[in-house]
């Protein structure tokens, strides 16, 4: 009996051993390349783009270089994102929405579907503002512990301190959520270079993202990109192998330790790479 | 010796023609090759030009699609790497996977990517500095500047450099400091 004991921890301690060393995270990810139908179609664009962006791609690039490391809960593109799942989305480790973002209006951003909560998989010009197409913050409350938003204007409070304020109460137990104060430019390949250096260099989750966002948002062809991090003061040099352990609070139960990470300008050159 | 026959100059004249038409299209399509404009691409800074180009030539006979220029796809190898890691002073062995190269420890990280070239270092110790007096948009750009001469890194690419700020560490937007400013050479 003694033995079999001895050899039941022999074999479960160096077991248990591995485990810790497995990083066992896990992804949500929401994405939206396609903007047009048939039907009708989304009027947000630039200039003469196409209202499509290569939101899906993006997320099917972050997750194929982070699916080792970051087990995926959900993955749902096009007209499987709908603002009611952005809002009600399960706690992940990693959530990543990529696709339109939009100032909604002075007080509130949102993160703009193409398809209907409970309607049509689709919208035109004249249903910009319905309400079930735009997940907007005073509606979010995010508890994942990362919240990356590869999109145009989430973090964008244009000095207004109702937004602020508005933007600041989607932490309802996020460490930090990672994005844009301004219009960006999507390209789905940031996705890959900002796993590489999360999952395969052990980057912080702030500098993979200005490591990646820096080098591909030189593209518009007008205005500069503003990336921005906001989060818990205690998470800010989290990676995917070492964090911060105590309990996060929310932005409400504790605002004086919430701060802005940082906020940075990138030129444009209007030169594709 | 057979006579020529009005058969034989009528195939004899066609032929003729043929070989004519076929060195006159051939010297054609030719100077028409040596009219194409020199390959103009903007240097850093400058504007990228308008162009307007009307069609009125008749292709009827040519592909659909031609290649007009070529990029090379440059191989930055193992050694190449390795001197620019030099030039910059780094120590330490340099990994690769199948995106990068890479040198990460816990004094500097720098990644250089195999697809595009784009590479980055990360200095702990600068990362480290408080915030102090910040220099004024001529003096980062010097700075940058000296530093790049002074590891060999500096060329003519770096003509066009602009100078933003890093803010954070307030509560609100309002109340957030610059953290450092930083260069950033718009090629």
């Amino acid at each position: 009996m003694k033995k079999n004991l001895i050899m039941f921890f022999v074999t479960i301690v160096p077991l248990f051993a591995f485990s810790l060393n497995t990083y066992a995270m896990s992804a949500g990810y929401l994405g939206i390349d396609d903007y047009t139908s048939v039907y009708g179609s989304c009027s947000y664009t630039s200039g003469a783009d196409s209202p499509d962006r290569a939101g899906a791609s993006y997320v099917t690039n972050l997750k194929n270089r982070i699916s080792n490391y970051y087990t995926t809960t959900y993955f749902n593109t096009d007209s499987s994102v709908v603002e009611y799942n952005i809002r009600n989305a399960s706690k992940v480790d990693l959530f990543v929405y990529s696709g339109h973002g939009i100032a909604l209006n002075s007080t509130d951003n949102a993160l703009h579907c193409f398809a209907r909560s409970f309607g049509n998989t689709w919208h035109n010009s004249s249903m910009e503002a319905y309400s079930d197409v735009n997940a907007i913050t005073t509606d979010c409350s995010f508890n994942h512990n990362y919240v990356l938003t590869y999109a145009c204007h989430w973090l964008e409070n244009g000095t207004n301190s109702q937004k602020e304020a508005n933007i600041w109460n989607t932490f309802g137990g996020t460490r930090m959520t990672l994005g844009y104060a301004s219009t960006m430019y999507l390209d789905s390949r940031e996705g890959d270079v900002f796993g590489q250096y999360l999952v395969n260099y052990d980057y912080t989750y702030q500098n993979a993202f200005w490591t990646a966002t820096q080098y591909y948002q030189v593209q518009r062809t007008s205005g500069d990109t503003i990336a921005r991090v906001m989060g818990y003061q205690n998470t800010m040099n989290d990676t995917m192998s070492s964090f911060y352990t105590g309990t996060i609070p929310t932005y409400s139960s504790s605002p004086s330790s919430f701060v802005y990470y940082w906020t940075r300008t990138i030129p444009h050159t209007g030169v594709n790479l | 010796m057979k006579k020529l026959t009005k058969k034989h100059l009528a195939v004899m004249s066609t032929a003729f023609i043929l070989v004519c038409s076929t060195i006159v299209g051939v010297s054609y399509h030719n100077s028409s090759i040596d009219k194409l404009p020199e390959l103009n691409i903007p240097m850093p800074g400058s504007e990228i030009p308008n162009i307007d180009i009307t069609n009125t030539a008749s292709y009827n006979d040519l592909n659909n699609e031609a290649m007009v220029y070529k990029f090379k796809k440059i191989n930055n190898t193992i050694s190449d790497v390795e001197n620019l890691t030099n030039k910059l002073g780094l120590k330490g062995n340099i990994k690769s996977d199948d995106a990068s190269y890479f040198l990460n420890d816990n004094t500097v990280k720098f990644g250089f990517q195999k697809a595009t070239g784009n590479w980055h270092v990360y200095l702990q110790d600068a990362l480290n500095q408080k915030p102090g007096v910040v220099p004024s948009e001529e003096e980062c750009k010097k700075i940058a500047i000296d530093y790049l001469k002074e590891k060999g890194l500096y060329n003519e690419r770096f003509s066009n450099i602009t100078v933003a700020s890093s803010t954070g560490g307030g509560n609100t937007e309002a109340t957030c400091t610059v953290q450092h400013p930083y260069t950033h050479n718009t090629i």
